[in-house]
């Protein structure tokens, strides 16, 4: 556990020291009945399922949309630049809105599993954004190397 | 409360859930260095602990001090201090390198070549090497009581030595016992009383044979360092005697005095120690009542200890035999062959932790055979 004792930083950081507060215990809560704890089972699910949908459209839809944005740039405005640039920029973008929604939802995901009577210390994001990185990086590599084959499939064979 | 509010107050963790893992990180430490029973020592008899830090840092204090020059040879700081605590004047303490050191030096001056030392038996194997030493003869008297001890001394007696509390028994002589016997003997005899445990005995006030002195002039009482006060490695010590015994007590000091260190370490050990060694006291009596109520259970004899220590007899099994199951069983007991009885051992008392050690040890011992 971090010190917060500032001689232990040589005066460097006069109060306590970023990431050191006290540790906050919890009451006793007010807990709801057999019925509200299903269904914040079944809600937890939900969270879940939107947390795995958020994680998924990043390595798919999400770049396939803006590369879709990028080539209507590129023919409106006639620049190949516009066109790479504005997809980048954009994919860029939802990927930090994405996932800090994700990291929200992750967070409320954590309390409605312990409103729903589990000990849910970590929450699950990390997991579902590797996961997804996986299997889609997986399903990419099968559909690039197996099923298309290494060559460009536009480009004549012969 | 509010949908919000409600999650809301599952936002920390609970006590419980949040140090659970730091709990079970340390049963498993816990576990691994329990793996690794360390061999318990209970054969000696000083002190286990250091002495307090300020007493070391008076001694570290004094070898950065002058100590090109010779120390004072009188050790007069020490001495008023003990004279003043006593009672007594400066003149009837002398302060030597241990008590063993000044009860050796007190056999070259007593006994001449023949002469006898007498000495109950078992007891400290030092009295009757000093006897030797001196070109002595030591009587071993194997009947603790002291009417036997008077029975023991003849026309070449010229000292009898009095472990009290006995060194290895425990057994503790009170001073109205010691007084009689002192009163007993003849003008040719001196009486040594060695006290190196007197602070572990809690039969009666700890200064009561010490007092004897003004009424005996051949009684001279011998006191250490070296055992509650933790300081066995400086190597302190001090004798007590009537004024009369003044001619004695100045031949059997050190010639050249006790060096600085000791010197220092003895002096703030007085001024500040007191209340440790009390501390230390009750944790032996305590202990040690523990332990003697507790071997009523076991197929061993013990008798009553005044000391730090116990005498221990398993019917059947020799000292030897018993101390090889106890080293065993990971504690490890003194012999008591080379302390005068094969078919005993001596067992130091210690901490609560010890003697859980010293009583399981027992009872594996014992319920081998």
């Amino acid at each position: 556990m971090a010190s917060n004792d500032p001689t232990d930083t040589g005066g460097l950081f006069v109060g306590r020291r970023p990431g050191t507060g006290p540790l906050r215990y919890r009451g006793t809560p007010q807990e709801a009945g057999a019925g509200r704890r299903t269904a914040d089972r079944l809600l937890a699910y939900f969270l879940l399922a939107i947390e795995t949908i958020l994680c998924l459209s990043l390595w798919g839809p999400q770049p396939v949309g803006w590369l879709w944005v990028g080539s209507q740039v590129d023919y409106q405005l006639d620049s190949v630049e516009a066109g790479i640039g504005t997809a980048f920029v954009g994919m860029l973008a939802t990927l930090f809105v994405t996932l800090a929604i994700a990291k929200r939802v992750d967070h409320a995901w954590r309390l409605v599993r312990r409103a729903a009577g589990y000990e849910q210390r970590e929450g699950a994001l990390n997991k579902i954004f590797i996961i997804s990185l996986l299997i889609v990086g997986t399903a990419f590599l099968i559909w690039f190397f197996l099923i298309e084959g290494p060559g460009p499939s536009l480009a004549p064979q012969e | 409360m509010g949908l919000l509010d409600y999650y809301r107050q599952y936002d920390d963790l609970p006590e419980e859930e949040y140090n659970r893992g730091l709990r079970e990180r340390r049963a498993r430490e816990k576990a691994m260095a329990l793996e690794q029973i360390p061999v318990l020592d209970l054969s000696r008899t000083e002190w286990p602990d250091f002495p307090n830090s300020e007493v070391v840092n008076a001694a570290i204090y004094a070898a950065r001090g002058r100590v090109n020059g010779y120390p004072d040879r009188y050790a007069a700081s020490v001495r008023s201090t003990l004279a003043g605590r006593y009672g007594l004047a400066p003149e009837q303490v002398v302060v030597g390198n241990g008590a063993g050191e000044l009860l050796q030096s007190a056999a070259h001056v007593l006994l001449q070549p023949g002469e006898e030392l007498v000495t109950p038996w078992p007891s400290y194997p030092l009295y009757p090497l000093m006897a030797q030493r001196a070109g002595g003869r030591p009587v071993a008297v194997d009947d603790a009581s002291l009417s036997s001890l008077i029975d023991a001394v003849t026309e070449r007696t010229r000292a009898v030595v009095l472990c009290n509390p006995n060194d290895p028994t425990g057994v503790y002589f009170p001073a109205d016992e010691v007084a009689s016997l002192a009163s007993q003997l003849p003008e040719h005899v001196t009486l040594l009383v060695d006290e190196a445990y007197i602070h572990f005995q809690d039969a009666e006030d700890c200064d009561s044979v010490l007092r004897l002195v003004d009424s005996f002039q051949r009684l001279v009482v011998f006191r250490t360092f070296s055992k509650i006060y933790g300081m066995a490695g400086l190597r302190g010590g001090y004798a007590v005697a009537s004024p009369s015994a003044s001619e004695l007590l100045g031949a059997i000091a050190p010639a050249l005095g006790v060096n600085a260190l000791t010197q220092a370490a003895m002096a703030h050990a007085l001024k500040i120690g007191d209340k440790e060694i009390e501390r230390r006291r009750q944790l032996v009596i305590e202990q040690r009542r523990r332990v003697l109520d507790a071997l009523h259970d076991l197929p061993v004899d013990a008798p009553e200890s005044q000391a730090n220590f116990i005498w221990l007899h398993a019917a059947g099994l020799s000292g030897a035999d018993l101390a090889g199951r106890l080293e065993r069983a990971g504690v490890l007991v003194a012999p008591g062959g080379p302390l005068g009885a094969d078919d005993h051992v001596r067992a130091s008392i210690r901490g609560a932790a010890a003697s859980d050690r010293l009583l399981s040890a027992l009872g594996q011992s014992l319920s081998d055979s």
